[in-house]
């Protein structure tokens, strides 16, 4: 009978022990993460370094980009997967690390209104010296337009899930309309049930 | 062993089985659907009406609940339909995302076993609520509808897959889970003729749908939105599948024939309810009524020694169900634009469902009432016939069916479309017993999808655009 007494303390304990108190910590953002199947940080990494390795040295890009910086202009990568991916945060990333190898500049058209509204404050305002102001009709045009979809297939039984993300992008030049590069990137996940769980 | 050792044994057992699968259940004692009668009247097109926000916020408090997947639901759908989309969308969030953490579940989970086991000394109410396959579609359908009320295209798209996804994953695994339980029946060696018999009436209701979550209304919706965004290939697709449950339809011949000519091939029917240059496209989705909730019947099971226990069945009395109307649409010069064509009959979806679990619950139930009767009988051997009378009457208290849906959820779903001109038109809605008049702005080559729901004898609309 003790010995009942003092397990059921035992277990009492340790359900309390297990109920008490949050554990908070940082971590390393490019470590690989696992906790569901879905689209997490780790494709994210994954598919931006791949395309933007692959596009870099390309050696038609190689070539041209030895001399000059062509200017792009990124389109919206289309979602076809079953899942909600902000699909702005990889071309974002992609973006990123492709104006920091510095082969290629960027015009961002999420920010054209915010910019017409400073030209125009700068023009009409009469508060900004006129021959310091910005004026409108000097941007520069982009040469390329880089584009993309992101589609999945997922596959399920009742013991093991299976996702297949394919990730694609592709490079056209908007004056002549040839495509001067494409990159594509295959992520798959599974999962396993378990046996046993709480 | 004392009497009331005996019960304090058995009621700290219970407690901590409780205590493992977390709160115990609201319904454990009362009904479901009579809880379920509040949720209904909140589906109204009277946006001022107090009630909305009371049962929102009850519904609210369940958030955390054991049957958190069904309230959440309810709530859901009674958000949607009041056009709070967002709320709408966190509310199906955790339903899809319980959904979706059942899929990787590892097979035997203590919290699920603890509340099988308490399952055994009261009823099935006590078993967390995991949703029914229809219902799973259903969520994703609803939450496809709140993307377009928020005009994200992209995310409706995501929800739209989503359906078709889960359709065809259900369509996988469902065979095999329906032979599983029979199995289960065999090796506990119980006789399912004794129900198969009770339940021989739900077999005209469930002979109607092909399958238990197979959903043309879904389909269409989908199928409609492809079209509506150019992705001819999905639509057909779509169509089609709808067109396999209901082979009879004219409207999906339409449909079908409508998108090969799109295609750039030649169809082979004739009439294709196409726009004419400067027309736009209404898309109305009809739902009627609400499905109809379990009634409960008692069968009796004899027992090894010659005696009988009663066990409490859920069970649908479709005899009582009532018949769904089609929805007629007129223009202000009354020209009949429409009549709405049913492509899903949800309370035979249900029926199918709950015919398909029968060898489940036939299991539990037996088991169940093996074990109440032990203790009564143990009762009565330790505590004579005061002890007797205080088992028997927990047996018939406890003794409850498992009458749990989603019950927010239209009887039928209806379909109907036509063309328009461009320009604002008023466009009247016709039920068997009400109606209701919508201004429409239709744009020349666009797609307008209506909603109307027809609940607690008024029209609710709403207007989505594409």
């Amino acid at each position: 009978m003790k010995l009942i007494q003092l397990f059921a303390v035992v277990l009492m304990g340790l359900m309390l022990a297990s109920c008490s108190g949050k554990k908070i910590q940082y971590g390393d953002a490019t470590a690989v993460e696992t906790t569901t199947l879905g689209f997490g940080s780790t494709d994210l990494q994954s598919i931006a370094a791949k395309l933007v390795d692959d596009l870099v040295t390309f050696p038609p890009i190689v070539q041209m980009t030895s001399t000059r910086r062509p200017v792009v202009f990124v389109d919206k990568i289309k979602n076809k997967t079953t899942e909600h991916i902000d699909t702005e945060s990889i071309t974002d990333t992609v973006q990123t690390k492709l104006l920091q190898s510095g082969k290629f500049r960027f015009v961002d058209m999420t920010a054209v209104k915010a910019v017409q509204e400073q030209l125009k404050f700068q023009m009409d305002s009469g508060m900004v010296d006129p021959s310091k102001a910005a004026a409108f009709g000097k941007q520069t045009g982009a040469e390329f337009m880089l584009y993309g979809n992101m589609s999945s297939i997922v596959k399920r039984n009742s013991d093991a899930q299976d996702v297949y993300y394919k990730f694609t992008l592709k490079l056209v030049n908007l004056e002549s309309g040839i495509m001067e590069w494409a990159g594509e990137k295959e992520i798959r996940k599974t999962g396993e049930k378990s046996f046993m769980s709480l | 062993m004392d009497w009331f050792s005996y019960c304090a044994r058995g009621a700290s057992i219970a407690l901590f089985s409780i205590m493992l699968q977390g709160c115990a259940t609201s319904s454990l004692f009362s009904p479901y659907p009579s809880q379920a009668a509040n949720f209904q009247k909140a589906v109204t097109p009277n946006q001022a009406n107090p009630a909305i926000d009371t049962v929102l916020a009850s519904l609210e408090a369940e958030r955390d609940s054991a049957d958190a997947m069904l309230y959440m639901m309810e709530r859901g759908r009674i958000n949607q339909l009041q056009s709070r989309f967002s709320d709408s969308k966190s509310d199906f969030q955790l339903v899809i995302s319980n959904f979706d953490d059942q899929d990787l579940e590892s097979t035997i989970r203590l919290s699920d076993t603890a509340a099988q086991g308490s399952s055994i000394l009261t009823n099935d109410n006590v078993i967390p609520y995991k949703g029914a396959g229809y219902e799973r579609i259903f969520t994703h359908h609803h939450q496809a509808f709140n993307y377009l009320g928020e005009h994200d295209l992209e995310g409706a798209s995501v929800e739209f897959r989503k359906v078709a996804l889960e359709q065809r994953v259900l369509l996988e695994k469902h065979e095999k889970e329906v032979a599983e339980a029979y199995e289960e029946a065999q090796e506990k060696e119980i006789d399912l003729s004794t129900l198969t018999d009770s339940f021989a009436g739900l077999d005209t209701v469930a002979g109607q749908v092909k399958s238990s979550f197979q959903n043309a209304y879904t389909f269409y919706a989908s199928a409609a939105f492809w079209e509506a965004t150019g992705e001819l290939n999905s639509a057909l697709v779509d169509y089609k599948k709808a067109f396999e449950i209901n082979s009879d339809s004219e409207l999906l011949k339409q449909d079908i024939a409508r998108i090969t000519y799109k295609q750039g091939s030649k169809p082979d029917y004739s009439d294709l309810n196409l726009p004419k240059e400067g027309q736009g496209t209404v898309v109305v989705f009809f739902e009627d009524g609400f499905v109809p909730a379990k009634t409960e019947i008692k069968i009796p099971i004899p027992t090894f020694d010659g005696g009988l226990i009663a066990i409490a069945f859920p069970y649908y009395d479709v005899n009582q169900w009532p018949v769904s109307q089609p929805l007629r649409a007129m223009d202000d010069s009354f020209n009949e634009l429409g009549i709405s064509e049913t492509v899903v009959d949800v309370g035979a979806l249900a029926v199918k469902d709950l015919k398909e679990q029968v060898p489940a619950l036939m299991v539990r139930q037996v088991l169940r009432g093996y074990a109440k009767y032990e203790m009564q009988k143990q009762a009565e051997k330790q505590g004579g016939w005061a002890g007797q009378l205080a088992a028997s009457a927990y047996n018939l208290i406890s003794e409850s069916a498992d009458r749990r849906s989603w019950l927010t959820l239209p009887h039928t779903g209806q379909v109907m479309r036509f063309n328009l001109d461009e320009g604002v038109t008023d466009v009247s809605f016709a039920a068997a017993r009400n109606q209701t008049k919508v201004k429409l702005d239709v744009k020349a080559g666009q797609t307008t999808f209506v909603r109307v729901v027809n609940a607690n004898n008024s029209l609710l609309t709403q207007v989505y655009d594409l």
